[in-house]
């Protein structure tokens, strides 16, 4: 896909909009103020907003835990606001306050979600099926984290979806980490892609850290499923820079992870490359770059401040009337 | 003050009553007047009045059985008066009570707790007993470990355990001699605490077709039965009537049914036969009051009539008053009139009691010719007639076919000896072998 | 009730079919349900054809979710995994379903079926005789339709595809067999709304599924011994008609459940403890409750694990305080004479 600049522009700011609200998150929990846990992305988000910017509208998303969703939310066009009132249990929220952080925006485009590892791949066949019956060439972007690859869920839907050609891509983010776990104490296979050939499925490994790679692998994925071709499965080689949940201790099975804060940050970082790279290609200044993060951090502030005023759920009648429709 | 709803005695002898159905619901409101409550009594039925406006407490749930001049519910003059009643309420079980007169049944209530000294009640026992203002400490229970079950509480009311609340004394009607046989029973009830619970009965191996229950009118008639076989000395006498001319004059009568505006049964004609005999031979129309035989001026002839289309769902004996001074086509109407009652439930207090003289006519029910009637208390006579049938007898040396009437007379033998019986016999023969003048001029007319 | 008997197979088959043309966003969905092994769809496929009637293979946690997906999106998916035993592996998805509206804030609904086969009496064993009624009672926003004869099977099940929630609906396998009338009326019958299917005095007795023949049989056999028994048929545990067993049992004082799920936490203790809670004072015997004693055998050693007529006869003559009376009742196939 060739890009224009206003998209690859767009690409960097969706970066950096990811990037600002999860750097917000962070600072928000270790100050005390964040009623609520979070999972930092931070140099991840290549993955999620390659693989989200430019879908249509229509298409449907399944985020994962990593970043509450984030770099899947924001490309799609969800307001910050309704992220952070969420994370407050305020009425505002996308989800009425009611689940916290799942990211689930049904009229942007993300159906529903559950914090089950693997289960969301089955309600993502389901939305897939759908979209094939409905015939109006929509598709499903399932994301995943690497251990969902040792469960049985995982194996049955991938299946599932090959043997009904359901209209599907699923994104692995392989960032080698399963919550303390290192994924090579128990997945056969490193290189997650490779369960899909098993399967049967086309499987194909990308660097997660490059925006644009990521974003081309997803597009010809979508575009096959698009045309009836069935599922494909990416995996996204990516790194977790922070631990696995804020303000819990970063180990690898007993031992403390052994990180490079510094070249990740220098080197790995999809924000500080793909700025660097759009400068270098004369598409974007660095005044600009210090815009669009001031804009952010506006938007992020005043957002703050109206979930400060909004209502929160009021009592548990509230939510028990929303057990059942009507 | 709230008024009281009491329980009113109805008839000689009636001492408990069933509340049949409480007219309003608990809360509801009544005005003076209106029917509060319907009760059964023995073989009554009563609807009584609500002695005032306002809002009915319940005390007695429906279905209990309460003895006569019990309190069983409240009339509040309003609300505030009501809401007292409710929540203060007759403090039912408060154990302070025991003032209360009599038998308190102290060896009952051993049996309803363990070693502890706890009780066991099951909630519905508690409720039932709260709201009838009875004391548990008064009850035995025949549940498992002695709990108190409904039965215990219905029970317990029946037989008038003294209870905490104010007014709900539970005297026992003063009735006449026969209610005598009631108490010894009673008292000897109270003074054995009751051992074991009250299990199912032992079938002894055999099985069970089905059941009914004995309560309601079914137990009354029993009760009432063995009450009299217990009091009096019953002989009977047994015999045969030419009923040849009674079926003369039936046909007779019969043929002026639109003009007499009766139609004129055999029942009616012996009915007022009874009359006229009783008035000839006076001395069976009596009872035994205390130390003296009271011989009754007025003739009140009680007739037995069967319930059910095929009569036997029950007894009913309504009475037909100064029966000796009622033509026979009185008597027609009266008699059809209290039949009809007697059927639909509707008899009064006034149509059952003041009775002197039974007569019982089976014979149309069944194949029997005698029987030993039982009497019905305090009479000392009961005459019960049974299937007329076709037989030889013997006239002017002939042996001719006829109509025959078989009778049973009972006579209370310490009232009435057998000489006097025959009395009354040799009228009553006479009123049905040779009708009255008065019979022959409706034939005639 | 009366005329011509129907059989549960043609009435299922025939409710699936009519609510299939009623409704072109009715998806039918499971493992072997082109060919139909139960028999409830034959002739869904050929009718239907692919696009409507979806043959998974053995995914049971993968049909359920996928169901799920599709309900979000406006179908109508009635999803069968041939036997509630088969459910288990789903499990994970069925709490999803229940709880993915309220903790979504109600931004979507999922009306979706879980239609399938449950209970024993039949020899098949362990794992084949599960009536798992309480572990959907025990995930919220599951509704749970549990129904005891051919007419009730209908119209709950019209209710079912029609409801915008997650419905379990459990049939139970020994009423395969069953013929029964039909009313006049077949609109749907609505949840919540128990059926007192035999009236009585002396006491309640509340049975689901199967169990409400064997009860109607050992009440039918009572009544000659002048004991009257109430049976009540809540027709749906989610939602529960709890307030026409409460006026029941203040009517007879006494209640008895009956169910064949394992007992320990059983639907027979949460009906008998809202019994305590409603209506406590009118009770005048403690509440009994009958149950499956939990791991079922095969073949005909499943009479050991299951409620049995003699059983239920018997917990109501001791509660009414009656003789005991012997009941020569059936209850299931009997394979061998051991």
């Amino acid at each position: 896909m060739k890009l224009t600049n206003d998209q690859k522009r767009l690409l960097l700011d969706n970066l950096i909009r990811v990037r600002e609200v999860d750097q917000w998150f962070v600072d928000a929990l270790l100050s005390g103020k964040l009623p609520l846990f979070y999972h930092s992305t931070q140099i991840q988000e290549a993955v999620g907003v390659g693989g989200c910017t430019f879908l249509e509208e229509g298409d449907s998303v399944y985020a994962t835990h990593r970043g509450h969703g984030i770099s899947k939310l924001i490309p799609r066009g969800v307001s910050i606001e309704s992220i952070i009132a969420e994370h407050y249990g305020k009425l505002t929220g996308y989800c009425g306050g009611a689940s916290g952080w799942h990211p689930c925006v049904p009229d942007k485009g993300f159906p529903m979600y559950t914090a089950l590892i693997s289960e969301n791949l089955g309600l993502a066949c389901g939305t897939a099926m759908a979209h094939k019956l409905d015939g109006k060439g929509r598709v499903v972007v399932s994301f995943e984290g690497d251990s969902s690859a040792a469960k049985a869920e995982f194996h049955e839907a991938i299946n599932f979806a090959g043997a009904n050609k359901l209209p599907m891509v699923i994104i692995i983010e392989n960032n080698g980490m399963a919550q303390i776990t290192p994924i090579e104490t128990f997945l056969v296979n490193k290189d997650i892609a490779n369960y899909a050939k098993g399967i049967g499925i086309p499987g194909v490994i990308v660097d997660g850290q490059d925006v644009i790679a990521v974003m081309e692998a997803v597009q010809e994925a979508v575009e096959r499923a698009r045309n009836g071709g069935g599922p494909t499965m990416i995996e996204a080689k990516t790194i977790r820079l922070r631990a696995h949940a804020e303000g819990v201790e970063d180990v690898s099975l007993n031992a403390p992870r052994v990180t490079d804060h510094e070249a990740w940050l220098r080197d790995k970082d999809p924000v500080k490359t793909f700025s660097a790279q759009l400068i270098a290609e004369g598409v974007v200044t660095q005044a600009e770059i210090g815009r669009m993060q001031q804009d952010v951090r506006e938007e992020i502030a005043q957002a703050y401040e109206a979930v400060q005023a909004a209502p929160g759920i009021p009592d548990y009648a509230h939510l028990q009337n929303l057990l059942f429709a009507d | 003050m709230a008024e009281q709803v009491i329980i009113p005695k109805l008839g000689m002898f009636s001492s408990a009553v069933t509340l049949t159905e409480w007219k309003v619901a608990e809360g509801g409101r009544i005005e003076a007047g209106e029917t509060v409550l319907d009760i059964e009594a023995e073989k009554t039925t009563f609807e009584m009045p609500a002695p005032a406006s306002g809002i009915l407490h319940i005390l007695a749930p429906q279905g209990a059985e309460m003895d006569v001049n019990t309190v069983v519910g409240l009339i509040a003059a309003s609300q505030e008066e009501y809401d007292s009643l409710c929540g203060g309420g007759a403090p039912a079980s408060s154990p302070a009570a025991p003032a209360a007169p009599a038998a308190a049944a102290p060896g009952m209530a051993s049996v309803s707790h363990d070693e502890g000294g706890r009780r066991f009640s099951t909630p519905l026992a508690r409720r039932l007993a709260r709201e009838a203002g009875i004391d548990l400490a008064g009850v035995a229970g025949s549940g498992p470990n002695g709990r108190i079950q409904k039965r215990d509480v219905e029970r317990a009311s029946r037989q008038g355990t003294p209870a905490a609340a104010a007014p709900a004394a539970s005297a026992r009607a003063p009735a006449a001699v026969p209610a005598a046989a009631a108490s010894p029973v009673a008292a000897a009830a109270r003074a054995q605490p009751q051992a074991a619970p009250a299990s199912a009965p032992s079938t002894n191996g055999r099985a069970i077709r089905g059941t009914i229950p004995y309560k309601g009118m079914r137990r009354s008639i029993g009760e009432n039965m063995m009450r009299s076989l217990a009091v009096n000395a019953p002989n009977t006498m047994m015999g045969e009537f030419d009923f040849s001319a009674m079926v003369r004059a039936r046909e007779l009568l019969v043929a002026r049914a639109e003009r007499l505006a009766a139609r004129i049964t055999y029942s009616d004609l012996v009915l007022h036969a009874a009359a006229q005999a009783l008035r000839a031979a006076p001395l069976i129309n009596s009872s035994l009051v205390g130390d003296e035989i009271v011989i009754w001026d007025d003739i009140n002839i009680g007739m037995a009539v069967g319930l059910g289309p095929n009569g036997d769902e029950g007894l009913l004996v309504p009475v037909i008053r100064n029966a000796d001074r009622l033509s026979l086509v009185e008597i027609s109407r009266k008699a059809k009139e209290l039949a009809d009652k007697a059927r639909a439930g509707k008899l009064t207090g006034q149509d059952m009691g003041g009775g002197t003289f039974t007569v019982s006519n089976f014979g149309s029910l069944g194949v029997s010719s005698f029987s030993t009637p039982i009497i019905n208390p305090p009479e000392a006579g009961i005459v019960a007639i049974g299937r007329m049938a076709k037989k030889p007898i013997v006239r002017n040396d002939g042996i001719v076919i006829a109509p025959v009437l078989p009778y049973s007379l009972t006579h209370d033998h310490r009232i009435v000896d057998g000489a006097a019986a025959e009395h009354f016999l040799h009228a009553f023969k006479k009123s049905i072998e040779s009708p009255s003048p008065e019979v022959a001029e409706l034939i005639l007319a | 009730m009366s005329g011509k008997k129907y059989t549960m197979l043609e009435v299922v088959n025939a409710t699936l079919k009519e609510e299939m043309r009623r409704d072109d966003k009715v998806i039918y969905m499971g493992e072997c349900i082109a060919g139909s092994a139960v028999g409830w769809a034959s002739g869904v496929y050929e009718e239907f054809g692919a696009n409507r009637v979806i043959e998974t293979g053995l995914v049971e946690n993968t049909m359920v979710a996928a169901g799920i997906g599709m309900a979000e999106r406006g179908y109508r998916p009635i999803i069968d995994p041939m036997m509630a035993d088969f459910l288990t592996p789903a499990y994970a998805a069925m709490t999803v379903a229940g709880r993915n509206r309220l903790m979504h804030g109600g931004k979507m609904q999922i009306p979706m079926v879980i239609f399938t086969t449950m209970g024993g009496y039949l020899g098949l064993g362990p794992e084949h005789s599960g009536t798992p009624e309480t572990m959907v009672m025990h995930m919220p926003g599951l509704k749970l339709a549990v129904p005891s004869c051919v007419n009730d099977a209908r119209g709950l099940l019209k209710s079912a595809i029609r409801d915008n929630n997650p419905v379990v609906y459990f049939l139970h396998r020994r009423l395969i067999g069953d013929k029964g009338f039909l009313s006049e009326d077949d609109s749907p019958i609505p949840f919540g709304v128990a059926d007192i299917k035999r009236e009585g005095t002396d006491i309640t007795v509340v049975a689901t599924g199967f169990q409400v023949s064997l009860c109607l049989s050992v009440a039918e056999k009572l009544a000659p011994h002048g004991i009257s028994v109430e049976v009540i048929d809540p027709r749906t545990l989610v939602p529960l008609d709890i307030d026409t067993v409460i006026k029941s049992v203040k009517k007879t004082n006494r209640a008895l459940v009956v169910d064949e799920d394992f007992i320990t936490c059983g639907p027979g203790a949460e009906i008998a403890m809202q019994i305590m809670e409603h209506a406590f004072d009118w009770l005048d015997e403690p509440i009994k409750r009958i149950g499956g004693k939990g791991v079922v055998p095969a073949t005909s050693a499943d009479r050991f694990a299951l409620p049995q007529p003699q059983e239920i006869a018997d917990a109501i003559t001791s509660l009414v305080g009656a003789e005991r009376v012997s009941v020569d009742i059936a209850s299931g196939a009997r394979l061998f004479n051991y």
